[in-house]
Order: structure tokens, then C-alpha cells, then sequence
């Protein structure tokens, strides 16, 4: 485990150079004397909003390249499970960097204990850590077949539409470059970017009312979630599985808009709550209400429909999908 | 797996969907919340659009004070309310009261402040506003129908009027019907300099005395005014009547006596 300060550095964390080569008489390439921590395959980042801007720049490049770098050498610690741990925003703490949340793949709050569980803690005869043992673990080779046992878990066709679809909502914007709010800097929705917009104030349009627009990272750790959670529940992973684990894989992603964030029952508190709310919304969309739509533009891609057509009759959809995805696309083809 | 395969599987056995709505089942907490969503200078289609369906929330909503930053929320809101009510919707004076009104009566009681408040009933195109005390600047402007009835007004009541009526119990500022193009205008006490200035049509009728330049400019419409007049009536006139019980000196040629 890592802890989070301003004074905490790389040769504290990662690895230092082993002293003892100075005084050897053969020469040969640095070597570095890795921690414990960098060769765990079980990282623990403990007050990651403690760490200075500057210092977190170092987990984007761990995280990134899953392999961790020093003076030259490099270790590649193999598959490796991050875990960071963080208070809300105090004096001392530092705000994350957006593209370090970007590769955190989910986020999950942890409240205070409640009243019967205070009441069992109080209670309890041993410590905290002791009655840890008693909890059931995996076996090493338990462990190791985990991503098998995963894999084998295929998203329902109905979970892989609703994550595109789910991306493309937050992600889409009519007035970004490109239309993907993900390209936008200085300005975004909050600052008035979407004053006028046509979407904009339509409770059933998401795009308006989130500042970021979601990376292909969210795509993949939404599917990778939800199969894992799948087999964990021994059930399919379909819709229902997406809809309680996406708001956790978003939720520290994004930034919703203040004025829609503090009207009850968000009271500007409830970020994962309004989330979800969301999440809830473009799902029960994409099933409900777009299968038209998105027929119509399946066939007219594959030739079964003229694209004349298509284009016509999507024109009438107000969806952004509709408007910003498929009719662009089904023009170039044109 | 093809797109339309893909498609087919996600889709089957559902109910094929409506096609998608906007702006439905949005509700406005207040007025802040409402001009993030349309801006502080809004059209009343927008404001409209999204204005509570419910009268209880909408009066909650004009209740609240807009301050200078949503003054023209508000004023579309109070038009709303009172096309909405089946009776006169009493409301305290505030700036744009009735801006751009089509229907229902407005009944404008004293601000707290005691101040007379700007731009009463602009762009009214019917229904009726009663100001109780006296009104301020641009009281009517642009307005195309409907009729407005006020204790007293600022300066530049009725400009750019079309049709409609404007009834001032007590007396008008300068520049009252300034480049009127219809309707009717009543002042039953004195007006200031320059009324009727720049008017092309319309009747504009004045029960005391008025200032100077009385039709200033004016091409078309007919001025009355039962007491004197100031300065220069009808300077540079092009067009129209304009006649009173007096002139004052340098009146132009063209205006008539009332008997």
C-alpha cells in the first residue's frame, strides 16, 4: 500500500537504485530495487486525492502501460487488481485529474457503518482484521482461473446494444467537434454551451446535462463489469447486471450539470443517485423506444433498405443517436 | 454477427417502441432553474414549453422575486398565469408585467417599494392590464391589442404601438405614442414634450394640456387635445390632424381649433 502526501515520491513508491552496484568492480546494466508494493500484483493506493497533481501523473503512466518503469528498467508485474482509496474533498486533498478517473474503472462509495452494524462492531470480541480472516477467500488457483470463469460469460445482445447506446448518450453532443463531447475543452454544458441547443432542457436528452462525454474505456469496463458480476451472481449478464453496475462505472466520470444536480431529490448530494437516474433513462430508451430506429438503420447499413429512405425516416426521430450517429454515417455511405 | 442480426436479437420479442417526445414531464422548481434551461432573454415559446402545467406551481413561481436577472422570465410567466386564469390575477407591479399578454386581465397593485415599474404590458396583443397606481417608462411599447388603463405613466408610454388601447387616468411623461402605427391612446390630464411624435396612424386624445412638439414629425393619425399646447405643435408635420383648444407660438400651419 501506497499512502497519499505531498512528500511522497517515486523512489518511495515504485523503486530506488540499489546502492551496493557502485562498489562492484564488474559492471553491467542499473539495477533498481523494486518495492513491494510495485511487484504486488494487488496495489493499494491509499488517499489517492492526496497526492499533488503532478505525482498522479505517475499512476496514468502505470496504469496506462501496465508495466512500471525506473531508471531505465522496467517491471511488468503481470495482470494486477488497483485499488484506491479516497475522503471527499478536504483542505488538504487535491482534485483528481480527469484522465486518471478516466482509468478508474469503477467507483463505489463507502458509508459509515449503520446502527446494527455499529451495534455488531461494538460488540465484536475480536479485531477487525482477525474476523477478516474468517472470511471466505479464493484459493491461488481459485484466483487464477477468475478470468477464465469470466470470459466465458457473453453479454446478451440486449446488454451490448444498451452500453452502446448508453455511451453515445452521454457521449454525443451537437455542438462539439466531431459531435463527441469528449473533444470539447474551456467550454462544456455547464458553462452554457448548450443554451438554445435544441436537446437542451428536454428531461429525456442526456446529453445536456452531463459535462463529459464517456471514453471507449467506460464501453469496455461496463461490459467487463457486468460479465464479472454475472458470474458472480450465476445469472446472465443482461440488462438488469448493466443497470446496477453502470452507474458505479460512471458515476466518477462525469460532472452533472449544478442546476440539474441540486433540484430534489439530488439536493446536489446525490451524484450516483442522478446517475443512475440517467443510466436508467437511456436504457429504458434504447429498449422502448428506439427499436425503430435502430432497425431501420441496422438494415439500411447491411443494404436491405435504400439509404434514401433510412435517411428520410430517421430525419424524424428527435434522438441524438438518430441525428448525430446514424444520419452522418448512413450520408458518407451515401 | 451482422448489424441487422444483432439488432434483431436485441429487439426481439419487445414491444416495437413510440416514437421519442421532447420535453415532457419536466418540472420548474424556480426561476433560476427555468433560465438555465431557456436563458435570462428568452422567446415566451420557450418560457412556454416548459412552464408548470399545474396553476398552483406556477404561481409559486411568480410569487418569488426575479430580481433584475429574471425580470423577463417573470413577466412571461405573469402573462401566462393570467391567460390561464379564469379570473383577474392580482399581482404586486413589477418590471415587464404582462410582457407580451393575449388574453385574461392583469391587475397590477403597488409595488412594495413604492417605485412605478417599466415596460407594463410590452408586446400585449389582447386581454386587459389595470395599473392601480401609476406606471413607468414604456408602459404599452409595441403593443398590438388588448387595452391597458393606468393611474399615471413615465415617459415613452405606447411606443411603437399598433393597436390595441391606452387609457392614463391621471397624467403622461414625454413622448407618449412615439412612432404610434394604430390604435388609441387616452390621457386624461396633461402630457409632456414631444407626444405623437413620429406618428403614422392612430388616434391619440389628450383631456389637458400638452408640451411642446406636440406631432413632432408625424405623417398620419389625429391628435386631440382639449386644453393648450405647447411650443411648436405639429412641427415638420407631413401628414395627420392635429387640433386643440390653444396653440402655443410656432404652431405649424396645418393644425386645426377644436371649435
Amino acid at each position: 500500500m501506497v499512502t497519499g502526501h505531498p512528500e511522497q515520491t517515486e523512489e518511495k513508491m515504485v523503486g530506488f537504485l540499489d546502492p551496493r552496484q557502485w562498489t562492484r568492480v564488474s559492471s553491467g546494466p542499473c539495477e533498481v530495487l523494486w518495492t513491494s508494493w510495485a511487484r504486488s500484483k494487488w496495489k493499494l493506493i491509499n488517499e489517492i486525492n492526496r497526492f499533488p497533481s503532478g505525482k498522479q501523473n505517475l499512476f496514468l503512466e502505470i496504469l496506462q502501460k501496465r508495466k512500471i518503469s525506473y531508471a531505465g528498467q522496467v517491471l511488468v508485474p503481470g495482470d494486477t487488481c488497483y485499488y484506491a482509496t479516497m475522503n471527499p474533498e478536504f483542505s488538504a486533498t487535491y482534485p483528481l485529474d480527469e484522465a486518471l478517473l478516466d482509468r478508474i474503472s469503477a467507483c463505489v462509495p463507502a458509508a459509515q457503518p449503520d446502527f446494527l452494524a455499529g451495534l455488531a462492531l461494538s460488540e465484536r470480541d475480536r479485531e477487525v482484521r482477525d474476523l477478516a480472516e474468517d472470511l471466505p477467500h479464493f484459493t491461488p488457483v481459485e484466483f487464477n482461473i477468475l478470468p477464465g470463469c469470466v470470459a466465458v460469460k457473453t453479454l446478451t445482445s440486449q446488454a451490448e446494444l444498451a452500453i452502446l447506446c448508453l455511451v453515445r448518450d452521454f457521449t454525443l453532443c451537437e455542438r462539439a467537434p466531431a459531435f463527441d463531447k469528449t473533444q470539447l475543452s474551456g467550454t462544456k454544458p455547464s458553462m452554457g454551451l448548450c443554451s438554445g441547443c435544441h436537446f437542451f432542457g428536454n428531461p429525456e436528452a442526456i446529453c445536456w446535462q452531463v459535462d463529459e462525454g464517456l471514453s471507449d474505456r467506460v464501453r469496455q469496463d461496463m461490459r467487463a463489469f457486468t460479465r464479472a458480476f454475472a458470474f458472480l451472481l450465476d445469472r446472465d449478464a443482461d440488462l438488469e447486471v448493466l443497470k446496477a453496475v453502470a452507474p458505479y462505472v460512471i458515476w466518477h466520470r462525469t460532472n452533472p450539470i449544478r442546476s440539474a444536480l441540486e433540484r430534489p431529490p439530488y439536493f446536489g448530494a446525490k451524484k450516483l443517485a442522478y446517475v443512475a437516474q440517467l443510466v436508467e433513462k437511456s436504457i429504458n430508451r434504447t429498449m422502448n423506444e428506439r427499436a425503430d430506429m435502430n432497425l431501420l438503420f441496422s438494415r439500411a447499413i447491411e443494404g436491405k433498405v435504400a439509404i434514401a429512405r433510412a435517411l428520410e425516416e430517421l430525419s424524424t426521430y428527435d434522438d441524438p443517436i438518430a441525428r448525430l450517429d446514424f444520419i452522418p454515417s448512413l450520408e458518407q455511405m451515401r | 454477427m451482422k448489424l441487422a442480426e444483432f439488432m434483431d436479437d436485441a429487439y426481439q420479442g419487445l414491444k416495437r417502441g413510440r416514437r421519442l417526445e421532447t420535453r415532457q414531464g419536466d418540472t420548474i422548481f424556480s426561476l433560476e432553474d427555468l433560465a438555465d434551461r431557456v436563458g435570462t432573454k428568452p422567446s415566451r415559446n420557450a418560457v412556454e414549453e416548459l412552464v408548470p402545467r399545474d396553476m398552483s406551481t406556477l404561481i409559486q413561481l411568480i410569487d418569488s422575486d426575479p430580481g433584475k436577472t429574471y425580470q423577463l422570465l417573470w413577466g412571461y410567466l405573469s402573462s401566462i398565469a393570467a391567460e390561464r386564469s379564469p379570473e383577474p390575477l392580482h399581482l404586486p407591479a413589477r418590471d415587464y408585467a404582462g410582457l407580451e399578454l393575449s388574453s385574461g386581465t392583469i391587475i397590477l397593485d403597488e409595488a412594495k417599494d413604492h417605485v412605478a415599474k417599466d415596460h407594463v404590458g410590452e408586446r400585449m396583443k389582447g386581454g386587459r392590464i389595470l395599473v392601480h397606481i401609476g406606471a413607468g417608462d414604456y408602459l404599452g411599447q409595441e403593443m398590438s391589442g388588448g387595452g391597458i388603463i393606468a393611474g399615471s405613466v413615465g415617459d415613452y408610454a405606447f411606443q411603437n404601438m399598433r393597436g390595441g388601447f391606452g387609457i392614463v387616468q391621471g397624467d403622461s411623461g414625454n413622448s407618449l405614442g412615439l412612432g404610434n402605427n394604430g390604435g388609441k391612446i387616452i390621457c386624461k390630464g396633461n402630457c409632456g414634450e414631444r407626444a405623437g411624435w413620429l406618428m403614422h396612424s392612430g388616434s391619440l386624445r389628450v383631456g389637458g394640456e400638452a408640451g411642446d412638439y406636440l406631432g413632432l414629425l408625424m405623417s398620419g393619425g389625429k391628435i386631440v387635445v382639449a386644453g393648450r399646447t405647447g411650443k411648436r405643435a405639429g412641427w415638420r408635420m407631413k401628414g395627420g390632424t392635429i387640433m386643440a383648444n390653444g396653440f402655443g407660438p410656432e404652431a405649424a400651419d396645418g393644425v386645426l381649433g377644436l371649435d
